[in-house]
């Protein structure tokens, strides 16, 4: 009797820790949830700001059309996949496609402002200038936000890895959640142009 | 009774609380040692042929002691856990748990933006950081609640149906109600009660799960064992007892949290002066179909916690009945709720507060530029609509004497010099503090000094340790943190505290360094620096070093805290005054406190630096409410001493308040309007 006793007590504490580190998991994955709606605020301030910058452009880089709609179409994807992304930040498969989306975007971005330079009327715009402007300050909050929010998926991660907390991760399924790293697309195709 | 004895009383309530648990405790050992054997000895009773005649044995000391032991474990295990838990997280953990979602600093939604508003006016108004809010998206019921065990980690949050039912009154009636549980303190007791609470709970919980165990469902065994009935027999008893101490630890939370409940109402009116704001949303829970209601299954534990009582038909009320808590606000009220829709509601608020309206506002996803010409605003639109138009606040006669006693008690003129202050802070400055990115800046750029040279030194750290984006941010915004007067310091410092909180812990790191940096460029520190760099670390640093816990009591008189009140006093003695007056002015704080048998000294100025200063504050948090009243009566002495107060000597004094948890409304009106300027 005495030892049946013993052992139930011994269960209960054993579902309490469980149940501890179960939380934890919780605490540290609303974390990084919280952490990316800051991003989130961010980029849609940004797919704001686009339509208005082509907008302001089109007048003036009558031939770029090309270039303005890749700008376009690429904000609109982002913007789809951000949706999709903002609905379950843990879900890798919707953060990797963020992560391309925003990629080309930078990357259709750039192009857009490496045009412009052939344009000094456009740069001498003020609606131009105060877009970009604020296009500027918006990515830099994008990108301290990022790291915010990578700093929380880190803490998230190392936690679900190690033991013991890995065993309640991997029985209750908390899936490693995905670092927002946007790989700047114009970069990586410069070198193609090189020769 | 004022704020101190409040709090110390709040305290004791621990006490009660202790006793009360013990009991419940008590009684459930006793219960589960009996009723099994009541059980094995009915058995016994029912299966024996009538004529033998049966020995009862109602007493075995080793089952007994066995059973202690592995009550004890459960219930205090489980307490001591779910408390620990609790704590760690403060009040975000909580509103986490019951579904809530942090509303950003910056949101531009109206409903969002609105709820901000008036929480930033309240905090402003009575002296606290601005806390982080929280909304329960799920939940349409009308509801809110407080929760944390002080008040740099509280979290306000309401639900759905509140923040978007309610006209602004009502709102502001119901954060004022939230308010006052943050400065009453009730928001420990609060959740000790959780814990205790978490503890019996778990027996019963225990018995549910051996239940299951015993009927042999819900586990499939190979050998399709058909569950035993002992275990079966034991599961069944341990939830009857279970239940049994549940229905004590609601009693006992019934007992405490109905008198507090009456005790907020009485200062959320003080706080508004308008009861019927507050009236008009009880009744609204009343007429709403949906009231109060809680749909998150977590709200039970938590139930104490709220606005109105979230689960329905309780017998064990945490709240006072609704009816009744109108007729105090509203003694005409004849008790009949009118019924209302919340789609009435939402129609009403777009009618008079230009609220968007009811149907969801689905963006278009996509925008096809070159066939449908957007038009989107350039500058982000902040919703100013529904911000009533404030009158300028008259300005009290100063007596600084009457600080002390307006801690923790916001009053109507708080408010009202509170969202003048609001009003006066550049539009630009308010958005910097509404974001981390700028609210970082924010605080750099405030540390500046007015003199050129040390003002350069200091942008040269900048460039060099802070981004760059930073430096030409702090650049560019120079003029207008110019304009920032002294009275405007402390509600900036107030409002970017939410999305301070924001920062990763590396991120804090690194501007806890920065701020560190700026303040030493010029090899001192001044009195407005020293008192920024206090309320920051004392506020923050908490959150993220992760050590977030509720401070034990170990002062209970200033004898044993000589050494600190010393510190304390030398340095305000030393930095309110001209060297002559210093001692003298060290004396009359002396005076004030007027303890016996204490030695206090006026120290030299290398050995009362901010670092002793903070390490001295740390420590008298530690200490009751009454000492801490000696101290800042003593402390206000010194500052008084000159028979002028400055206003960096009054946001000097309202940081050092503040951190020992005893918050000081605003005492000063902006001495300028933003039309004025």
């Amino acid at each position: 009797m005495i030892a049946a006793l013993v052992l139930l007590g011994l269960i209960v504490l054993l579902v309490i820790i469980v149940a501890g580190m179960y939380n934890g998991l919780v605490t540290l994955r609303n974390r990084f949830k919280n952490a990316f709606a800051q991003i989130d605020v961010q980029l849609k301030r940004r797919y704001d700001l686009i339509p208005n910058l082509v907008e302001t452009a089109k007048g003036y880089m009558t031939h770029e059309r090309e270039t303005l709609e890749a700008v376009i179409q690429a904000r609109n994807q982002a913007a789809a996949a951000e949706k999709i992304a903002s609905q379950n930040p843990s879900d890798s498969g919707a953060m990797t496609g963020l992560i391309g989306a925003e990629g080309a975007l930078s990357g259709a971005l750039g192009r857009l402002f490496a045009l412009s330079e052939a344009y000094p009327d456009l740069k001498a715009n003020q609606n131009m200038m105060q877009l970009t402007e604020e296009l500027t300050s918006t990515e830099n909050k994008i990108s301290f936000a990022r790291q915010a929010y990578n700093d929380a998926v880190t803490a998230y991660n190392t936690k679900r890895e190690l033991f013991p907390t890995n065993i309640i991760a991997g029985m209750f399924n908390f899936v490693a959640a995905t670092l927002f790293e946007i790989e700047d697309a114009a970069q990586k195709e410069a070198p193609k142009v090189s020769f | 009774m004022d704020f101190f004895d409040q709090q110390d009383k709040s305290r004791k309530q621990t006490g009660v609380l202790l006793f009360y648990f013990t009991l419940a405790v008590i009684i459930t050992i006793v219960l589960v040692y009996f009723v099994p054997v009541c059980g094995w000895h009915a058995l016994k009773i029912y299966n024996a042929p009538p004529d033998a005649s049966i020995q009862l044995h109602w007493w075995n000391t080793e089952l007994f002691l066995g059973v202690c032991g592995v009550t004890l474990l459960v219930v205090l295990g489980g307490a001591g856990i779910k408390m620990i838990e609790l704590a760690r997280g403060g009040g975000r953990n909580i509103a986490e748990m019951l579904g809530g979602k942090e509303i950003l600093p910056d949101t531009n939604d109206f409903f969002e933006r609105r709820l901000r508003n008036v929480v930033e006016e309240m905090s402003i108004a009575s002296g606290v950081p601005v806390p982080s809010v929280y909304v329960m998206e799920r939940e349409e019921g009308v509801n809110a609640f407080a929760a944390g065990f002080n008040i740099s980690n509280a979290v306000v949050a309401v639900t759905h149906g509140t923040m978007t039912g309610l006209t602004r009154d009502e709102l502001q009636g119901v954060v004022a109600h939230e308010f006052s549980h943050i400065l009453n303190n009730d928001m420990a007791i609060n959740l000790k009660l959780m814990g205790f609470l978490h503890g019996l709970l778990l027996i019963g919980l225990t018995g549910q799960i051996l239940l299951r165990l015993g009927s042999g469902s819900g586990h499939h065994h190979s050998n399709s064992r058909k569950g035993s009935p002992q275990i079966f027999g034991l599961g069944l008893c341990l939830l009857v007892v279970g239940y049994t101490g549940v229905l004590f630890a609601n009693l006992i939370k019934a007992s405490i949290s109905r008198s507090r409940e009456r005790l907020a109402d009485a200062s959320a009116v003080q706080f508004t002066r308008n009861p019927a704001g507050l009236a008009s949303a009880l009744k609204k829970i009343g007429g709403l179909s949906t009231g109060s209601f809680i749909r998150s299954a977590k709200a039970t534990e938590a139930s104490h916690l709220f606005f109105s009582k979230g689960s329905r038909g309780s017998i064990f009320s945490t709240h006072p009945p609704l009816a009744e808590r109108v007729r105090w606000l509203d003694p005409h009220f004849n008790g009949d709720f009118e019924r209302v829709t919340y789609e009435d509601l939402r129609t009403n608020l777009h009618q008079f507060e230009g609220a968007p309206e009811i149907k969801e506002k689905e963006q278009p996803d996509v925008v096809d530029l070159f066939t449908q010409p957007q038009n989107i605003a350039v500058a982000g639109a902040v919703l100013e609509t529904a911000k009533p138009s404030s009158p300028q606040p008259t300005q009290r006669p100063n007596n600084p004497e009457a600080l002390i006693d307006s801690i923790g008690k916001p009053m109507e003129h708080h408010a009202e010099v509170a969202r003048a202050l609001i009003d006066s802070i550049p539009e630009n400055i308010k958005a910097h503090a509404r974001d981390p990115y700028g609210a970082r800046m924010l605080i750099y750029g405030l540390l500046l000094d007015a003199d050129e040279e040390i003002r350069n030194k200091q942008l040269a750290i900048l460039k060099d340790q802070a981004d760059p984006e930073v430096y030409n941010i702090v650049e560019k915004t120079l003029p207008e943190l110019e304009s920032i007067t002294p009275e405007m310091r402390l509600p900036i410092i107030d409002l970017s505290m939410p999305a301070l909180r924001l920062l990763s812990a590396i991120q804090y790191k690194n501007f806890r360094h920065i701020m560190k940096t700026l303040i030493m460029a010029d090899e001192k520190i001044d009195i407005h620096e020293g008192a920024l760099y206090t309320a920051l670390t004392h506020h923050l640093d908490p959150v993220f070093s992760g050590k977030a816990k509720p401070r034990p009591l170990n002062y209970y008189a200033i004898r044993g805290l000589e050494q600190e009140t010393s510190v304390i006093l030398s340095l305000l003695a030393r930095t309110g005054n001209s060297p002559e007056e210093q001692e003298a002015a060290f004396e009359s704080a002396v005076g004030k406190i007027n303890a016996p048998r204490t030695n206090f000294d006026l120290l030299p100025e290398d050995e009362c630096g901010w670092e002793q200063f903070n390490e001295a504050l740390n420590k008298f948090n530690e200490a009751s409410f009454k000492v801490k009243r000696w101290l800042l009566g003593g402390a206000l002495a010194c500052l008084m001493y000159d028979k002028k107060i400055t206003v960096e000597e009054v946001e000097l004094f309202r940081i050092i308040a503040d951190t020992l948890g005893c918050p000081v409304p605003p005492w000063v009106a902006p001495t300028k309007t933003r039309d004025a300027a």
